[in-house]
């Protein structure tokens, strides 16, 4: 080997190194993000706030071993634009586990609730509604001693200043504010449940991904929440599957 | 090793092209990037990097479409405020009155770029950034500055700057409706826009664009995004299709004509020089230019039809040398310099009045409980003007055909077709009058018309200047042309009077304006002159010919530097040609005699067409007992037409006709000959001397003038 060809090598290994070591030293995974909803000392643990070994979702495509039940709200609002018509009624399964919180509404079927897990140390968990619960930092969707839920956690309502208690907005302009808008409101959220569009203003998908984001769905060509979104790495914040500097998230897909 | 190196330039220099094409075309290098890194951008923040951020959020978006972070724009909006014409309000056009503010009205999406581009919300202030809630009011990136901004803010000094009043710019929350029309009594009007409407929303999300409210209206509108395309300026100023020969603006309007006229096909060069500079007029020719020549589609001067600059001017345009100013190229019809004459129409004196399709509405004016104002066809102050317009369409106007060659004053020859528009370029398309008497018999004769009829398109030139020069902008006179006009009277002494009145073939003589003289139904046998009595070109045809107004009005200096056309001229009547003076002599005090005439006076006017050999007046007659007599002691003063055969007037008429009120006329009976030569005394009953009843029916002879 010539000693050009060994400095080659030598270069391209620690750029894999360093790669790896930025995945692996960077605080990038669930623990301690707002996903963890585990209190210290719990009993909970960090991914039984949605997985579990055992009697996991019988929902058909719930596969991650789903430790919820999903709701069963039965009208959403999806997005539409004068360029876009939403697709389906309802979410993809891939998305419905997310808005299994992130609707921000209480279903009204019971086993559906936000406080109740399929599963955990072999029966079904409900946790306290006194925001005492040994088990849960109920902080995590709770704007701290109160009833009210953290604002950017809610998919399903149209943003409202009043539920996040900070001053209200001067909205002078009636309607940008309410709508009327039926069951689970998703039309102020990008779309989701979408195919992936194929024309000059998307960058293609290649495999079921668009560089690195996945589409899912049987055929793999359906934009979902995690689409963007990975759920156990906060190395981007927000949860971001990739750096959003300069647009990099959005610009991925959309050709503008 | 050499190989590897070479594919790796290759490749290193595709990535490069790719790149840079899809530089020009995506909104990371455009003006709309206002983040940190922002190539080449004036206007960005000083720490924000990401790029959507400014306007768009994926989450908790308000309004929802199109996932909007913007902080909106408050502004009213209302009626006013907003783009509006006569035009549009003439031909029933659905005028908006105010920008929607939800989702499924009309406006709402150009709300949506006005919320930075009306200057009332900074830059910075979007709703949410990377979950943090803004303070409403307080710019969450507070660092937006550059060039055309002041804290935060877009201002006036920034070209993107539109403010909150729209009226100067293109409308907006309009809807598209090709199907308007605007009936005349001679032809329809249609609104000129494409049958074949832009796509809806179309996807891919390219090209110029309609979009529907779903508020119920079924169709298309314009908004901001129907001509830009925010994320993409890849034709410039984020247009959705290129300026030049006016790709853009022809996707949606088709002017009748357009393509063939002057203004579509000059290739006189553009002048973006001295007060122009500003105008940033696109394209190095007037062709190329097109709309965008006369046209600004955001903040041009001239309100409403986003004119450059106020009426005339945006004709003249400044100093430029590409249009009609006084600094223009003397080929390019330089037309302003002729307005600093004495007499001319007020096009540069009075401003403010002209409304679109005016002719429709000489009285009336507008619809029943319409506020915008008395405005139509008049000669009151309210109303009374005149702009280049009234008389051109810059639309259809062309160079060809020029119906004088250099150096004439007339065409070079003359038919019963010389009165049509077909004869001049710079006239099609001009709405016109035709006015109308009931019947061909005598009661008809030296009266006011009965009616008119509006057409969409003059057919013969004084249809044109009859617009204003008749009963049907002077309003109802009595018993005379002039009766009731007198106070319309211009400061320069010239009377206004009912051309069509004068002009009417029913009539017992005049000019072969309407028609030739053959088809003047009162007039008696010889109707016509002999081609001996006239000049070239008008002693051809004679009985068929017929002739423009603009024959006998003009500039004064038609033959040399001045632009052709009764736009404005040095001698009282803009009265052209060899002569110029009528019915005094250039010291403007001398009237003309009968010895002028035979003498050849050149300065006479009626000289440059009238022979003065072969007939009464030939200086071989026996007439020098009529030496002395003027003009005005037998002809009317204004010859535009007679109630008596050969614009004789009778010692009854009243001023102008007969001149000054100075009893010149001196005639109280008369009786045509059967030619020329053959006139008798008995002809001619005077004070001078009298003759048996010449003007009843026992004075004996055919064709005694009542």
């Amino acid at each position: 080997m010539k000693v050009g060809a060994k400095r080659r090598v030598l270069v391209v290994g620690l750029m894999i190194l360093s790669m790896l070591g930025m995945a692996v030293v960077a605080q990038g995974t669930i623990l301690n993000s707002k996903h963890d909803l585990s209190k210290s000392g719990g009993a909970i643990g960090v991914c039984a706030f949605c997985h579990t070994p055992h009697f996991a979702s019988s929902v058909t495509d719930v596969k991650p071993l789903w430790n919820r039940a999903l709701q069963s709200f039965s009208t959403y609002s999806m997005y539409d634009s004068p360029t876009f018509t939403h697709q389906n009624a309802t979410p993809s399964t891939a998305s419905l586990m997310c808005l299994g919180c992130h609707d921000g509404i209480n279903s009204a079927a019971p086993t559906e609730s936000k406080h109740v897990l399929l599963n955990v140390g072999g029966s079904k968990y409900t946790f306290s509604t006194n925001f005492a619960d040994a088990n849960v930092n109920c902080n995590s969707c709770h704007v701290g001693g109160t009833s009210s839920l953290k604002q950017n956690l809610q998919m399903g309502w149209w943003y409202n200043p009043d539920l996040s208690g900070g001053a209200a907005a001067p909205l002078t302009i009636p309607g940008y504010e309410k709508n009327v808008i039926n069951g689970i409101n998703l039309t102020d959220d990008h779309p989701i449940s979408m195919v992936y569009p194929s024309n000059s203003q998307f960058v293609a998908a290649v495999s079921g991904k668009v560089d690195t984001l996945p589409l899912y769905g049987a055929s793999k060509n359906m934009v979902e929440c995690p689409s963007c979104h990975d759920p156990h790495n906060t190395t981007n914040g927000l949860f971001l599957r990739k750096s959003n500097a300069g647009s990099a998230l959005c610009l991925t897909c959309h050709i503008k | 090793m050499k190989n590897f190196v070479k594919i790796l330039i290759v490749f290193v220099m595709m990535g490069t092209a790719v790149l840079s094409f899809a530089g020009s075309a995506f909104i990371t290098n455009t003006k709309h990037n206002l983040s940190k890194n922002a190539l080449g951008v004036a206007i960005k923040s000083g720490t924000e990097t990401e790029i959507c951020v400014f306007c768009h959020i994926p989450h908790g978006a308000r309004p929802s479409v199109p996932l909007w972070s913007h902080e909106m724009t408050a502004s009213a909006y209302t009626s006013g405020q907003l783009y509006d014409s006569d035009y549009l309000y003439r031909f029933g056009y659905n005028i908006p009155t105010t920008l929607g503010s939800l989702p499924n009205e009309a406006g709402y999406l150009s709300r949506l770029c006005l919320s930075c581009h009306d200057g009332t919300v900074a830059l910075g202030s979007i709703h949410m950034l990377r979950g943090i809630t803004a303070t409403p009011g307080t710019p969450i990136i507070g660092d937006v500055s550059g060039t055309g901004t002041t804290g935060g803010y877009l201002t006036a000094s920034s070209s993107s700057f539109l403010g909150t009043n729209l009226r100067d710019d293109h409308p907006i929350a309009i809807e598209y409706d090709p199907t308007k029309t605007k009936a005349f009594g001679s032809g329809t009007r249609g609104i000129e826009l494409n049958n074949t409407a832009p796509s809806i929303t179309p996807s891919p999300y390219t090209g110029v664009k309609l979009f529907k409210p779903s508020g119920g209206n079924v169709k298309g509108h314009v908004e901001c995004t129907s001509c830009h395309d925010p994320h993409n300026d890849t034709n410039g100023q984020f247009l959705t299709a290129g300026k030049l020969n006016g790709a853009l603006c022809t996707t949606c309007h088709q002017k009748v004509g357009w393509s063939a006229g002057i203004h579509k096909t000059s290739t006189v060069a553009i002048d973006n020089s001295g007060d122009n500079s500003s105008l940033a007029i696109p394209g190095s020719t007037i062709a190329e230019a097109s709309c965008l020549a006369c046209h600004k589609s955001h903040s041009g001067s001239g309100t409403p039809y986003l004119l450059r600059k106020i009426e005339e001017n945006s004709c003249f345009n400044g100093t430029s040398a590409s249009c009609h100013g006084a600094s223009a190229t003397a080929g390019n019809k330089k037309i302003e310099s002729v307005f600093t004459k004495t007499y001319k129409h007020p096009a540069t004196t009075i401003s403010g009045k002209h409304t679109n399709l005016d002719v429709l509405y000489p009285t009336t004016l507008y619809a029943t409980g319409d506020t915008r104002g008395v405005k139509g066809l008049g000669w009151g102050a309210d109303v009374k003007h005149s702009e280049c317009v009234d008389c051109h369409n810059p639309h259809k106007a062309s160079n060809t055909p020029a119906r004088l060659l250099a150096g004439s004053w007339y065409p070079s020859s003359v038919d019963s077709t010389s009165n049509q528009i077909s004869k001049s370029g710079a006239l099609p398309g001009v709405t016109g009058i035709e006015p109308g008497w009931a019947g061909t018999s005598t009661t008809y004769t030296w009266v006011q018309a009965s009616s008119y009829t509006t057409y969409e398109s003059s057919v013969y030139e004084y249809q044109i200047c009859l617009k204003c020069h008749s009963s049907y902008a002077l309003g109802t006179a009595s018993s005379t042309p002039v009766s009731g006009y007198q106070s319309l009277s211009d400061p320069t002494n010239v009377y206004f009077t009912d051309v069509a009145w004068e002009i009417n073939p029913r009539n017992m003589s005049g000019h072969p304006v309407m028609t030739g003289l053959n088809n003047f139904y009162n007039s008696s046998i010889p109707k016509l002159l002999t081609a001996g009595q006239m000049k070239a070109p008008w002693n051809i045809n004679v009985g068929t010919q017929t002739m423009y107004c603009s024959d006998c009005h003009g500039a004064d200096s038609e033959t040399g530097t001045d632009s052709r056309g009764p736009h404005a001229s040095n001698r009282k009547f803009m009265l052209k040609g060899t002569g110029q003076y009528w019915p005094k002599k250039s010291d403007g005090t001398t009237y003309w005699k009968l010895s002028d005439w035979k003498a050849g006076a050149t300065d006479l006017f009626c000289n440059n067409c009238h022979a003065s050999s072969n007939e009464v007046h030939a200086p071989t007659a026996n007439n020098t007992v009529h030496d002395n007599y003027l003009c005005v002691n037998c002809h009317v003063a204004v010859p535009h037409g007679a109630k008596r055969s050969r614009l004789i007037g009778y010692s009854s008429e009243v001023m102008p006709y007969n001149d000054n009120n100075t009893n010149a006329l001196k005639i109280q009976g008369f009786r045509k000959a059967s030619s020329p030569t053959n006139y008798v005394k008995a002809d001619c009953n005077t004070s001078c001397h009298v003759v048996t009843n010449p003007g009843t029916p026992n004075c004996g002879g055919f064709g005694c003038d009542p």
